[in-house]
């Protein structure tokens, strides 16, 4: 059954509307990721189901209860939430004892909890030191355990990682997964970085307009994104012109087989993710096989270099240039390939035929 | 209350006296060139200390911050007794001015330490050379600061009391005192005492006007670095010398003189049991008016820290009229209201307490807020989020968190009321000395040897907490723990 039920939520703020009959359901023991742009409203969101905004109108519902209605306000403090803010927020004059204990009241269980959920952070070496004699990445988990330490129904995280350093982030965030599973904790985390959300999410809940347009696992949200828009969201993306029938997009970088389902029969446009170009120096070879159509000539223009990859601009002979993802950089300056697309692609359709 | 009850004529001529007009120009003088060379010496010490390759650097900031600790009367007292031709204007400008200037150094160099490095970088690097860095960058950064201090001088010499009068210059407060103390007739007192409220109406006023728009900031996240200091290469000797000059006059030479006079003044010209008595007096009038005044700040600073309205926001300013209204002023409208209506507590320990909590409100209430609003909202978010009420968060986190400003905040006021001349002199109850009025009379009657152990206990007992506001104390990562303290100097 679903731990956190949020229905037809809305929100507004003077004349600023931000949530407007927002839905979403989580299930128990799931990570859900909301994916949204800057100032969307997510952050909004994630206070009120904690307890620190109230909506305008909508229900939430945390377990069988009924935490947020037009006649309901359950202050934070009954919620059985936990609250993770984006810059950690560790109560600067308690230990790291005294934070992560904090929730726990001076039951007898609190130490053995307190050492427990510090383990599954892998702090419990520096239960005395204080806030400010650890790192960011330090800081942060015990974020995360004083959280999850009175066993809270759900566990809300403001853009948790956002403050961290790049290779601190990956390392932090695989340590707050293990964390939340280990513990079967439900968590909701709302993120403008949607390799977060992808990376470590069961749910990803795209936000646009002030409601959740898609919500799936990460890789239906990203291989067959709704509509065009969260795709973007998503990833890079190449859009190109299409006339779809019978399951095929004719396009000018060939003609290519369609995700099931199939749009219907009509014009629109073919989504194509970098990643899916294979391609091949020219050097007067013959083209080669691709798994869906064949493969057309066009021009590497522009490379740049990102390590574990490349990004190529390829100029098409309509004079149209598209991004392609490839492994090898091949060199710098221009020279004719072979362009080819491995692997179904999204078809979105502007004008069915009738 | 009582002007109401005298006739309109009387007053306008009162107002329009040639002595009126030229106490209304003497003071303001006063205050004007007092402030400039507060804002100079201030802003020129912060820099210097701050900004350059100084030796010594903690040890001169202390110094800059304890002329604090030695009340005006108690400077006076000793400039007078060491060069008595310097009664009157000079002598105020002198003990007013190095007495106050710290009241713009301790703001000013809080806002250079915190001001980012990379915004004089931008500059430099935008083409723009040291000096106009400092004065299209830097100096602009640190007017709010600046301003906020200035005031503080200003207020502070249009309402002092003890120095003008042992330095014998009229102003306001002086002629004022003398003519409530001299005749039945209080109309003069009042009147002047209006004029005196609408000047420093008008003062307070015009800086809340200069404060404009304008964000002093730094945007983004991160730490600021540290400034890089300027070597100093043949300006050094102008530069220790003018710290030195500075702190010989501030400091050394009350000090000097209080040795002086109590070396000469052993034959038994010390009275110790009286001055035991004094000590009690001051610690039970300064320790009450401490303990009444955080508890009467308390709900307003948190208030104000949290909840940004109306009305949390005309509480607030109200209580800063204590810090406008010149102490002799407040002092004479507690002795009218209780001659007519509460004469039980004329002249009792309670008037006096109150008269201190109406005067030193604002430390108390900018320490509480400054502190609150250290733990930030978030925190307490979270706090609710774990599971405790309300109630229960103030006491686990709000309050510990704000404690050190709420110490700090306590030993202001009760440096303040110690130091505390006037309102004490008018409000007393009979019979009961404090330090303060001890050094007062005895330096009335220039038996400076007599007063000295007094001027000496007050400069000892000031000097504690004030050494602990100067300290600079950034090396133990807590620099939050400062800013209550500068914010309630400044």
């Amino acid at each position: 059954m679903s731990e956190l039920k949020v229905s037809g939520v809305e929100k507004s703020f003077g004349a600023a509307s931000v949530l407007c009959g927002l839905s979403l359901d989580v299930e128990q023991g799931t990570i859900a990721a909301v994916l949204g742009p800057s100032g969307c409203g997510k952050t909004t969101l994630l206070r009120i189901i904690a307890g620190f905004e109230t909506p305008d109108a909508g229900e939430i519902r945390i377990g069988r209860r009924v935490v947020a209605s037009p006649s309901v306000h359950v202050p934070p403090e009954r919620r059985t939430i936990g609250f993770v803010p984006q810059e950690g927020a560790l109560f600067p004059h308690l230990s790291v004892r005294g934070n992560v204990g904090y929730g726990l009241g001076r039951s007898k269980e609190r130490a053995p909890r307190v050492l427990e959920v510090l383990d599954l952070v892998g702090l419990a070496h520096l239960i005395d030191r204080m806030p400010h004699e650890l790192s960011g990445g330090q800081q942060q988990r015990v974020a995360v355990a004083r959280a999850l330490a009175p066993r809270p129904a759900l566990v809300l995280l403001d853009e948790p990682f956002s403050a961290l350093d790049a290779g601190l982030r990956t390392e932090v965030r695989e340590v707050f997964r293990a964390a939340l599973r280990a513990d079967g904790a439900t968590a909701v985390l709302v993120t403008h970085d949607q390799e977060e959300a992808l990376s470590c999410a069961d749910l990803v809940a795209v936000m646009q307009h002030g409601r959740i347009v898609q919500a799936a696992d990460p890789v239906t949200v990203y291989r067959a994104p709704r509509d065009l828009e969260v795709a973007a969201f998503l990833g890079d993306a190449v859009r190109v012109s299409a006339t779809f029938a019978a399951g095929f997009a004719d396009t000018e970088v060939g003609r290519l087989r369609l995700r099931e389902p199939a749009p219907p029969d009509g014009v629109g446009v073919a989504l194509i993710r970098p990643e899916q170009f294979v391609v091949i120096d020219r050097n007067g070879g013959p083209a080669p096989l691709a798994d869906s159509g064949s493969a057309v000539a066009a021009t590497a223009v522009q490379r740049s270099f990102l390590g574990h990859d490349a990004l190529l601009a390829v100029s098409l002979s309509s004079g149209a240039v598209v991004i392609a993802r490839a492994l090898d950089p091949g060199p710098a300056e221009e020279r004719p390939v072979w362009l080819s697309v491995r692997g179904p692609v999204n078809g979105y359709v502007t004008e069915p035929s009738s | 209350m009582v002007a109401a009850r005298a006739d309109p004529t009387v007053l306008l001529a009162q107002v329009v006296r040639p002595r009126s007009l030229m106490l209304l120009g003497s003071s303001l003088g006063l205050a004007a060139t007092v402030t400039a060379i507060s804002v100079v010496l201030g802003v020129g010490a912060a820099w210097v200390i701050e900004r350059t390759a100084l030796r010594g650097r903690r040890a001169w900031g202390v110094l800059a911050a304890l002329p604090l600790a030695v009340p005006s009367y108690v400077a006076a007292f000793s400039w007078i007794s060491v060069l008595p031709d310097i009664a009157g204007f000079p002598g105020a400008v002198v003990v007013l001015s190095l007495c106050c200037f710290p009241y713009v150094y301790l703001p000013a160099a809080a806002a250079l330490r915190r001001l980012d490095p990379a915004m004089e970088e931008a500059s430099r690097s935008l083409g723009v050379g040291a000096l106009t860095t400092f004065w299209r960058v830097t100096l602009p950064q640190l007017r709010p600061a600046v301003v906020a201090g200035a005031l503080l001088v200003a207020l502070y010499t249009l309402s002092d009391f003890g120095a003008v009068s042992i330095l014998r210059y009229d102003t306001f407060t002086r002629v004022i005192f003398t003519s409530f103390n001299a005749s039945f007739d209080r109309t003069p007192a009042v009147v002047l005492s209006g004029m005196l409220v609408l000047v420093t109406a008008v003062i307070v006023i015009a800086e809340a006007r200069t404060r404009g728009r304008a964000r002093y900031s730094r945007v983004g996240s991160g730490a600021a670095r540290l400034m890089p200091r300027i070597p100093l290469q043949r300006t050094r000797i102008l530069v220790y010398g003018g710290l030195a000059l500075l702190a010989g006059a501030a400091l050394g030479l009350p000090i000097a003189t209080m040795g002086y006079w109590l070396s000469v003044g052993r034959s038994g010209e010390i009275d110790i049991p009286r001055i035991i008595e004094a000590v009690g007096g001051s610690l039970v009038l300064a320790g009450g008016g401490a303990v009444v005044t955080m508890l009467l700040a308390l709900p307003v600073g948190l208030l104000a820290a949290r909840y940004t309205g109306r009305l949390t926001g005309v509480l607030e300013r109200a209580t800063y009229l204590g810090h406008a209204v010149p102490a002799i002023v407040i002092a004479l409208s507690l002795v009218f209201f209780t001659v007519r209506y509460a004469i039980d507590f004329y002249l009792s320990i309670p008037l006096v307490l109150f008269a201190y909590a109406v005067l030193f409100l604002p430390l108390a209430v900018g320490a509480v807020r400054a502190s609150a609003a250290q733990s930030a909202p978030v925190l307490e978010e979270v706090a609710r989020s774990l599971g405790r009420a309300p109630r229960q968060v103030l006491r686990t986190i709000t309050l510990p968190l704000a404690a050190p400003g709420i110490a700090a905040g306590t030993a202001l006021v009760f440096l303040a009321a110690m130091k505390e001349l006037t309102a004490t002199l008018v409000l007393h109850p009979t019979g009961m000395d404090t330090l303060a009025i001890r050094l007062w009379s005895e330096t009335f009657t220039r038996s400076y040897a007599a007063a000295a152990p007094y001027a000496a206990l007050l400069m000892l007992v000031s000097a504690i907490p004030t050494y602990l506001l100067g300290r600079d104390r950034r090396r133990t990562g807590v620099e939050a723990s400062r800013a209550p303290v500068s914010e309630a100097l400044g």
